[in-house]
């Protein structure tokens, strides 16, 4: 009697085991940013998906500070997702994409895509790296309507307008500008643009081959010159070095701070509105960092889903981007986003009022992402390093771009560059 | 168990095969990589180049690693000295009979079994510059809102009180149970020989525990010059490379893909290592030699 439970108890427990797995569908893994993976639009499409067809995706997040580190040392090792997440930045090569990625212009939802969108997810040779599942965003100064309406100030149209606005600023009590440095180094490249995206890439194929360092171009010493004097001026407060991300929100929202750099899209997603200030209250102007005089405006900088070509579910994988590409669904996903439409059939987004405001500005002043996706070994950490070096006094204008070239001389050299 | 058998020699063969393979061989083994251009765009063993000494005198003339061996030792000698200090007067106030002993014994070991992560991120609430405690208190007082994890003095401050904070409960134990092995018959004779008790804590309890002590500070040195975790959560050997120390200086080679002056800087660190350890080996015997 005792034989026969045990045989039955046996079976059933092996049915148990088989049914689930005889009824799910195929799981692709998927890894990704955790802050990006969680993004409403990215998990609303992920159930949508896995609802639909009962495949399933397994989003592995790695921990944002760690991101290229964590992941870089996974691809070292043969631990290489179905899909991997990543923008289109220089940091991407020490990912081997020819090796590891399969482009996707073939694929029937690549005509869907805006030109932008194109011409930001494809590498120099036209491949089409991944698909931007992303919100598109324009970044600027942004500054607090109502403390300008204060103070009877005006938006800046040239760099020594915008000096004599944050004088006057601090003057009156306020500190022009929010700029944490602590983990936050995306205020470099939008100075950095101006200079490598408006002279036809003649200076990036001199850069990245090594005929010229940073050092050598003028317009780099002038955006260093202008930022150690912006910090010592104290436009950017007295906490500056240690304020990081979550500080952001505070000093906006509780008007500490009278401008920051940032995107439009941020002013949807992560204002926090209960310290006062709500969006409606924020305007967006160029950025003006010593570089352009004019000012300049970023475009949007898209995080891609690549795939990998050796894995084994490369097929479910490539029905996951269609089903995301489905016109329906994408616009199921991104309903009520503020962003600019990154897929033709896109009509469910909507502009953020403060781009709608200053259409003309942002389509005058706006420039593509250059500095950050084009400047092989270019990486956000350590341009906020080096710049954090020359905020301290540990070293001169000259000695930041130093450094600046020591890193990316540094990695070009690691990568097997040619030129260096 | 018979305590007294001799056990064959061969018994230590298992064990010290599987540390050779799986410790030993690797780590060593592990260290070719600095001599070839491993990064994370060449991953593979097959397509690596042996490139001489190139990676070690990259990073041996690098303006960083100067700050972060400097830091490296202030944080390993701050917390070896703190720690070993502190750990030894707690142990003796706590080895005395007073109300309360049991439970103050597991509140100064409690930050011990506390994880990094925790411990990193209750010292960045306490030394932050915006609302901070210790920005409170100073404010309270009239002061100026101080940026502590802002520059290279109060940053690497911080971070090793954060350190101290730590390991000195885990101190104070070891020093505990060395102070309770000794003899009460050397602390009456002591006693009947007219001794006070600095005398008697300076001439008998600490020679006699000096073994005890030495391995608080073997293990406080060799734990201080690996210091990775608190620094890189709490500053990420920022601003700047004010805080880097060695670990956080390998790390950032890894994140940036240039694999093999990780590497490299992970021996220039393991033969210091290797030094200090020697060094420490020879003073410490004089030392309980002298005492």
């Amino acid at each position: 009697m005792k034989k026969i439970l045990s045989i039955v108890l046996v079976a059933v427990m092996l049915l148990a085991c088989a049914i689930p797995a005889m009824a799910e569908g195929t799981t692709i893994t998927l890894m990704a940013n955790a802050n990006d993976a969680a993004k409403s639009y990215f998990t609303a499409i992920i159930d949508m998906y896995e609802a639909e067809t009962g495949n399933k995706v397994d989003v592995i997040k790695i921990d944002p500070d760690n991101f290229d580190t964590v992941a870089t040392a996974k691809f070292a090792t043969g631990d290489i997702p179905d899909i991997f997440q990543h923008f289109n930045d220089s940091n991407i090569n020490n990912y081997n994409v020819a090796e590891n990625f399969m482009y996707l212009n073939d694929q029937p939802w690549a005509d869907d895509l805006t030109s932008g969108a194109m011409a930001y997810s494809t590498d120099s040779e036209g491949n089409l790296l991944g698909l931007p599942f992303w919100e598109s965003s324009v970044s600027g100064m942004f500054y607090n309507k109502k403390i300008f309406e204060e103070n009877g100030l005006t938006i800046p149209t040239t760099q020594q307008e915008f000096n004599d606005l944050c004088d006057a600023l601090l003057a009156a009590g306020i500190q022009p500008i929010c700029f944490p440095t602590n983990g936050c180094s995306w205020f470099y490249q939008f100075a950095m643009d101006p200079i490598f995206a408006d002279d036809g890439g003649e200076l990036l194929a001199k850069l990245n081959s090594n005929q010229i360092t940073y050092k050598d171009i003028p317009q780099m010493t002038a955006m260093c010159e202008w930022f150690k004097m912006a910090a010592d001026k104290g436009w950017f407060g007295d906490l500056y070095l240690t304020d990081g991300w979550s500080d952001i929100t505070v000093l906006m929202g509780t008007g500490e701070a009278a401008m920051t750099l940032i995107w439009d899209t941020w002013m949807y997603t992560d204002l926090d509105e209960s310290y006062g200030y709500v969006k409606e209250d924020f305007g967006i102007m160029p950025m003006f960092l010593g570089t352009a005089d004019e000012g300049t405006y970023e475009g949007g900088n898209l995080n891609m889903l690549m795939v990998n070509k050796n894995s084994e579910n490369v097929e479910t994988v490539l029905e996951f981007l269609e089903f995301c590409m489905n016109p329906d669904n994408y616009n199921k996903a991104f309903e009520g986003m503020a962003t600019v439409a990154v897929f033709k059939g896109e009509t469910a987004n909507v502009q953020s009022v403060m781009v709608t405001e200053a259409i003309e500005s942002v389509e005058a002043l706006q420039r593509v992402s250059t500095a950050n996706p084009k400047i092989i070994g270019y990486t956000q950490g350590e341009t906020g390093s080096a710049f954090q070096e020359l905020f301290m006094g540990n070293v001169d204008v000259a000695g930041c771009l130093d450094l600046l070239d020591s890193y990316r001389i540094a990695t070009c050299t690691a990568m097997g560059i040619e030129g260096f | 168990m018979n305590k007294d058998k001799v056990y064959p020699k061969y018994f230590i063969w298992v064990p010290l095969i599987v540390f050779g393979i799986f410790f030993v061989i690797p780590s060593t083994v592990g260290y070719l990589y600095a001599f070839t251009d491993y990064s994370a765009t060449n991953p593979t063993f097959a397509g690596l180049h042996f490139v001489g000494l190139k990676n070690i005198t990259t990073m041996i003339t690098d303006r960083t690693v100067p700050i972060a061996l400097g830091n490296t030792f202030i944080y390993a000698l701050a917390k070896t000295v703190v720690v070993t200090v502190l750990g030894l007067v707690l142990a003796y106030i706590l080895n005395r009979h007073i109300i309360g002993m049991n439970a103050l014994r597991a509140i100064y070991f409690l930050p011990s079994i506390l994880a990094s992560l925790v411990v990193g991120i209750l010292f960045l609430s306490i030394f932050d510059a915006r609302n901070g405690l210790v920005n409170s208190i100073v404010q309270a007082l009239g002061g100026k809102r101080i940026q502590w994890l802002g520059s290279r003095g109060t940053a690497v401050f911080a971070i090793s009180i954060a350190e101290i904070w730590r390991n000195v409960g885990y101190a104070m134990v070891i020093s505990l149970a060395g102070m309770q092995s000794v003899s009460t018959d050397y602390l009456e004779a002591a006693a009947i020989d007219g001794a006070n008790e600095w005398q008697t804590y300076r001439h008998v309890t600490l020679p006699l525990i000096m073994p005890t002590v030495n391995v608080n500070i073997l293990f406080s040195l060799i734990y201080g010059l690996k210091m990775f975790d608190l620094i890189q959560i709490m500053t990420k050997g920022g601003p700047g490379n004010d805080t880097q120390s060695f670990g956080t200086l390998m790390y950032n080679e890894l994140g940036a893909g240039r694999y093999a002056n990780s590497v490299a800087i992970n021996m220039i660190f393991t033969i210091l290592l290797v030094l200090v350890a020697i060094g420490y080996k020879k003073f410490s015997k004089r030392w309980e030699n002298i005492t």
